[in-house]
């Protein structure tokens, strides 16, 4: 089982009490791994999400023309692998150790029972999950801008036209029809 | 508090209303009307003409919002600022603006108007208060955000896959992405925790509700 200490300082499991923290961390199952380990394989099915507890590690999409680009990289305490686990579908993309990694894995049964779950513990794991994926959009977002502002890519942009922000958007209710009794 | 015959309480046409709106969409069918009202008591309606933009990126962000009618462009500046991209679109029945509130971070996107559209919108606040207390609610929120999140990642790999393998072409890797860890950053809990009185920004979305 994951100490105590090292649990306290997921920032994943932030906000968690006492007895949310130790319920998580009783599911949790310790490894480490070497440098260039394939942590999660892109397109596999298999294995629950990870929390990297030190180290770091490259995620890397693979293309489909056979290259790979580098899309992020993680460093102790990212919660990863979620996706997978939320939609069932493939993995988007394959994580690899970048020197010695010790991980900790949520089994998929238990992340689908605190995802579906609806105690104080999985809520909090659920906000935990949305805060990840939260990190994980913002990272890609700002990635495509990149890839949007490189010539001659075919990424689609939209010219819009500056709008000046208003000042109060509540003023907008005054032009709502009537509302009628429901 | 006593409830109607519908199992609802409030005796307010606005809030018995958008309660039937809340519960009309995926997100909130499962809340029963007393719940739904008790979320519509907390929400305010809005009003979107086309191009209006209802928040901006980098602005404090104090709202979340449910779109009721119309549509909302997602839409990002690029690193260098010279062109704005259309990230994703959100239509009736989606949660906009959610994941700025529950990080109680600067909108990393700007919302805009593509047609006339109509909104609820409920405060960071109140949404802070429906977690603490583990509303339904909170669930059916947390729930979507997870949905949408899922969908937008797995959209964004497909766009940038897209933009990456262009055939002949050898794919442009551009400088190595920074390491990224958690943040200690303010939060939802924070927010929960925080002085009520301590915060107080400005914005598009920073509207008297």
């Amino acid at each position: 089982m994951i100490p105590k200490a090292e649990l306290a300082k997921i920032p994943a499991f932030e906000g968690f009490d006492h007895r949310a923290r130790n319920a998580v961390g009783a599911m949790l199952r310790l490894s480490a791994s070497r440098d260039s380990s394939v942590l999660v394989a892109q397109g596999s099915r298999s294995g629950g999400a990870y929390v990297l507890l030190s180290g770091e590690a490259r995620v890397v999409r693979e293309l489909p023309n056979g290259s790979s680009v580098d899309v992020r990289t993680i460093g102790p305490g990212t919660l990863f692998g979620l996706l997978s686990c939320l939609d069932g579908a493939p993995r988007s993309a394959t994580v690899i150790a970048r020197g010695p990694v010790r991980l900790a894995e949520l089994p998929r049964e238990a992340v689908t029972e605190l995802l579906e779950g609806r105690t104080t513990v999985a809520l909090r794991f659920q906000v935990a999950v949305c805060r990840t994926l939260f990190r994980e959009m913002r990272a890609t977002n700002r990635r495509l801008a990149e890839l949007a502002a490189i010539p001659d890519t075919e990424i689609a942009t939209v010219e819009l036209e500056p709008v000046e922000p208003l000042d109060d958007l509540e003023d907008l209710s005054e032009s709502l029809l009537p509302l009628s009794d429901a | 508090m006593t409830t109607n015959a519908d199992g609802g309480w409030s005796t307010d046409p606005v809030v018995r209303r958008m309660a039937e709106e809340l519960r009309s969409t995926d997100v909130f069918q499962m809340l029963d009307t007393g719940e739904a009202q008790h979320v519509a008591s907390l929400c305010s309606r809005k009003l979107l003409g086309p191009g209006d933009v209802l928040f901006e990126e980098g602005q404090p962000a104090r709202f979340l919002f449910l779109v009721l009618r119309g549509e909302l462009q997602i839409v990002v500046t690029s690193p260098a600022g010279d062109a704005r991209v259309v990230v994703g679109t959100v239509g009736p029945g989606s949660l906009v603006g959610e994941m700025a509130v529950l990080e109680a971070v600067p909108r990393s996107a700007s919302g805009q108007a593509a047609v006339t559209c109509e909104l609820l919108q409920l405060p960071g606040r109140a949404f802070a208060e429906l977690v603490a207390s583990a509303h339904p609610a909170a669930f059916a929120i947390l729930r979507q955000m997870q949905h949408t999140l899922s969908h937008r990642l797995r959209s964004l790999d497909e766009r940038i896959d897209a933009v990456l393998d262009d055939g002949d072409q050898k794919p442009r890797t551009p400088s190595p992405p920074p390491v990224t860890r958690p943040d200690p950053e303010p939060t939802l809990w924070h927010l929960i925790d925080s002085d009520r009185g301590s915060r107080s920004h400005g914005g598009p979305d920073d509207s008297k509700g």
